[in-house]
């Protein structure tokens, strides 16, 4: 193979988390079905309160199972490659290129992408505008590279630009992650929606935690009212004398907001403490992992073509999305920012540890989520809230993680190719000069790690 | 090649040249209609973005068929003008030029077809955010480019109508 088709850098300078993650996540899976199944009982019998304890209840088990059950679906999605690929296909019109079709700019595209990676399929919808390319399985083995009309643009405006675009979507290709991730990702799917959903459950305890109490003082206040005509009545009071004995609702309830503000509000607060911790924890680690491979497939497009990198550099373009699309959009592609500063320093040993130590940090903050979740947890049972019981407890069960990590980050200079020529068929090269950075980061996480065991 | 082809190639090259890739797709999916055209009229004269904080312009054929569309009937109209549309590109050519020498040799009822159908056009473009001066350009040279050869003009221009009367931009 020539070296220019198939250059030497790797597309896996760093480990695909997500791979690495799944035997973790079936290791762990008992225990979150034991959780689960304790979570649900309590919720269908709950030890206090009436239905509306209860709804909270079944809210909170299932907003507690559906990390897991996204990861689940991932992981099932990756069984259905052709189903996802039809889908694909249909939602962006994604068809084979015509034949005889007048454009040089989309022959130059498929030969490109043919001598990166050959044999894969490719697939064009010339008529968006809008969109570039996507990636996306058709089968186990095989990823499609779909192009669209807006690459074309870019492709006879500045064809280094477009060559970038196409090179950032072959390193995806060439990790392995496209089964779980991209277009039609069921796991992507559930990752971007997660805040939403935990906001709206918060949102919903707050309105049902508000509004029973004072349905309650309501009907308090009419039984009072009731008894209090009842007595005037036999006393033969003027209908006058009864108003003017009869305390307004507002005062009622004013009376009983500092019982309210002591007692509802903090188990509130809580409640809402331990939903959001809860899901962070599962978000967080997962937006790192995807985080890594957009980062990972930057740096292969600027390493094999330094000058793609003023793309990166150009304006962004996301200011003229709504907010609440950026946040979904926030998933899939790190802040620009971000992506600049770590391209600038793609090919410099301080820009790789940097990126290398992206999931080990994102699974420390996990675990600092996870210490939060179970101080507020005993705070709501009226168990003893030991911050440190709960972060021996976590760094404990974290640090074979830990371990496991940094042992994949000691070896990955060696494995990285294997792995590439595993998945795409073409093998990558790490530079001895950044097998230090490797173990560096490993040294660092291998730190964690000890840390867990120390306290154990 | 197909006289739709050919005649969006040759209309890109004068109007929207960073778009010819695109051209004859688009002019296809102009005459098909439905969703894909739909779609597809979404990124007329708006801009292109991409996942990686990219800004690409483009969209002006799209916005340039979205306004034959909406004007086929004038369009079709002027390419019926037989030996006078010789006149009527040389008037477009002069006006683009912006040029006041000579005098035109074209009667009045046809300069004013042919002044109607640049400013309906050009009214078009304007409203798909395309700015004064090149709106005026692309609808001259849009008329222009019909009108040279006006049965593949048209043939072009009841191509690419709207197949249903929801399908209008």
């Amino acid at each position: 193979m020539a070296s220019e088709a198939h250059p030497l850098t790797s597309s896996a300078a760093v480990p695909p988390w997500l791979w690495f993650w799944i035997p973790l996540f079936l290791f762990a899976l008992p225990g979150y079905v034991e959780l689960a199944t304790q979570d649900f009982a309590a919720a269908l019998d709950p030890p206090f309160g009436g239905s509306i304890a209860r709804l909270l209840l079944i809210l909170l088990a299932v907003l507690g199972v559906l990390p897991p059950v996204i990861l689940l679906a991932g992981i099932a999605g990756t069984f259905a490659p052709g189903w996802r690929a039809r889908s694909i296909e249909r939602r962006y019109r994604l068809v084979d290129p015509p034949q005889n079709y007048p454009s040089a700019a989309l022959s130059e595209v498929i030969e490109f992408l043919h001598h990166w990676s050959p044999g894969t399929p490719v697939k064009v919808c010339l008529t968006d505008v809008r969109k570039l390319a996507v990636v996306y399985p058709t089968s186990f083995r095989k990823m499609t590279v779909g192009v669209f009309g807006g690459l074309l643009l870019l492709w006879r405006r500045d064809r280094a630009a477009g060559e970038a675009v196409l090179l950032h979507e072959l390193a995806h290709l060439r990790q392995g992650e496209v089964l779980f991730v991209h277009a039609g990702s069921p796991l992507v799917w559930g990752v971007q929606k997660l805040p939403w959903i935990v906001t709206a459950v918060v949102i919903l305890q707050f309105v049902v935690g508000v509004m029973l109490p004072v349905s309650i003082f309501w009907m308090e206040w009419q039984e009072m009212a009731a008894s209090l005509h009842a007595q005037a009545e036999a006393a033969s009071l003027p209908p006058e004398m009864i108003d003017a004995l009869q305390v307004p609702f507002s005062s009622f309830l004013s009376e009983k907001a500092a019982f309210f503000a002591h007692a509802q509000l903090p188990a509130l607060a809580l409640g809402a403490v331990t939903m959001v911790s809860w899901a962070a924890a599962a978000w967080v680690a997962f937006v790192a992992a995807i985080w890594c491979l957009e980062f990972n497939a930057d740096r292969f497009a600027v390493c094999a073509r330094p000058s793609a990198l003023s793309i990166w550099l150009a304006d962004d373009p996301s200011g003229q999305r709504p907010w609440w699309r950026k946040l979904d959009d926030l998933v899939t592609h790190p802040p620009l920012s971000l992506r600049r500063l770590l391209l600038r320093h793609a090919e410099d040993r301080v820009g790789l540890l940097a990126l290398l130590l992206v999931f080990p940090a994102a699974y420390l903050v996990r675990l600092v989520l996870l210490i939060v979740w179970g101080v507020a947890v005993s705070f709501s049972v009226e168990l003893d809230p030991s911050v440190g019981s709960w972060t021996r407890t976590y760094f404990t069960s974290g640090a074979n993680v830990f371990a496991f990590t940094a042992l994949v980050l000691l070896l990955w200079p060696f494995l990285a190719g294997h792995w590439e020529s595993f998945v795409a068929g073409v093998r990558g090269y790490t530079s001895p000069r950044f097998f230090p950075v490797y173990w560096a980061s490993a040294a660092a996480t291998l730190a964690i790690a000890a840390l867990g065991w120390i306290i154990a | 090649m197909d006289i739709v082809t050919e005649t969006a190639v040759h209309l890109a090259e004068h109007v929207a040249p960073e778009e010819i890739d695109l051209a004859p797709a688009l002019a296809h999916a102009a005459a098909a209609g439905g969703a894909e055209w739909d779609v597809a009229k979404v990124g007329a004269g708006g801009p292109v973005l991409g996942g990686i904080g990219l800004e690409v312009v483009g969209g002006i054929f799209i916005a340039v068929l979205v306004a034959i569309q909406n004007h086929a009937d004038l369009l079709a109209n002027l390419c019926t003008l037989g030996d006078t549309l010789v006149r009527v590109v040389r008037y477009l050519h002069r006006r683009l030029d912006r040029s006041t020498d000579g005098t035109d040799d074209i009667d009045n009822a046809a300069k004013e077809r042919a002044d109607a159908a640049v400013a309906a056009l050009v009214e078009e473009l304007l409203k798909r955010g395309i700015e004064a001066d090149r709106a005026e350009k692309i609808g001259c040279l849009t008329i222009i480019v019909l009108a040279e050869r006006p049965a593949q003009g048209r043939v072009f221009v009841d191509a690419v109508q709207p197949k249903r009367s929801d399908d209008r931009g």
